[in-house]
């Protein structure tokens, strides 16, 4: 995870399934309760070919995590497979997905 | 016209390290059988990961469970492809589940679970289950 001042990109690496989903979630956990100014995450999907629907859940509960810090949480790089999955789920009802990291890291609401 | 039909079953163990390559075949009949399925390659791509997810993580789980050994129970797959339409089984080696008072429709919004079946539910013309719940089937019309 790359911090600087209150924001952070927490980049995932390989597929988001639901044999990995639970070990991600609780690193991530760790590592943002061990970086508590941070209230702005992007969690950067460039590297991630897949996510399944337990990998949307590790992103509904980082949002609901950094929510219950007043922070806020965006997604970005997702391929279109990932946006596919996305629209099924309607996870951009809640979420905001950008084509880019620099392009969400700019956005105010992140 | 007749339909050009063709049919193949597929057998993988209940690990996640095999739905790469149980795909990979799923693609490669798709792609060799005359077919135009582009526009549901994506739908049935989340279609059986989905199916494969459930079947290894609830059937092969809730058999294991069952003093059966995890390394030996199988999940199988049957791919049926016509003119008209895309047809993948799968079938776990588990007890099966209450599907019929099962909500297909509402995707969850904040929950960390429950997508899975509403996503293949979603991406598929139709899905039917075998009466005990162990064998999911997911129709797409091309």
């Amino acid at each position: 995870m790359l911090v600087e001042n209150n924001k952070a990109v927490l980049k995932f690496e390989g597929e988001v399934i639901f044999d990995n989903s639970n070990q991600l979630k609780e690193e991530a956990k760790q590592m943002l309760s061990k970086n508590e100014k941070v209230n702005s995450l992007v969690i950067d999907l460039g590297s991630v070919p897949y996510l399944d629907s337990s990998g949307v859940g590790v992103i509904l509960s980082l949002f609901k995590f950094m929510r219950n810090r007043n922070g806020a949480l965006a997604v970005a790089e997702a391929n279109e497979k990932i946006k596919r999955v996305f629209d099924v789920t309607k996870l951009r009802e809640i979420i905001p997905v950008y084509a880019g990291v620099e392009e969400a890291m700019q956005e105010d609401q992140v | 016209m007749q339909s050009s039909i063709v049919e193949k079953s597929f057998e993988m163990g209940c690990r996640a390290e095999e739905i790469s390559s149980i795909l990979e075949k799923i693609f490669s009949v798709l792609n060799n059988s005359a077919v135009a399925a582009e526009e549901i390659e994506f739908s049935l791509e989340i279609a059986a990961r989905e199916m494969l997810a459930n079947a290894i993580e609830h059937g092969c789980t809730l058999a294991a469970d069952d003093s059966r050994d995890l390394e030996v129970l199988k999940i199988k797959l049957e791919l049926k492809v016509s003119r008209e339409k895309v047809v993948l089984k799968v079938k776990d080696p588990g007890p099966g589940f209450d599907w019929k008072n099962c909500d297909l429709e509402t995707m969850p919004k904040f929950e960390e679970k429950g997508r899975g079946l509403k996503m293949i539910n979603q991406v598929s013309d139709q899905i039917k289950f075998n009466s005990a719940g162990n064998k999911i089937t997911a129709v797409f019309k091309l």
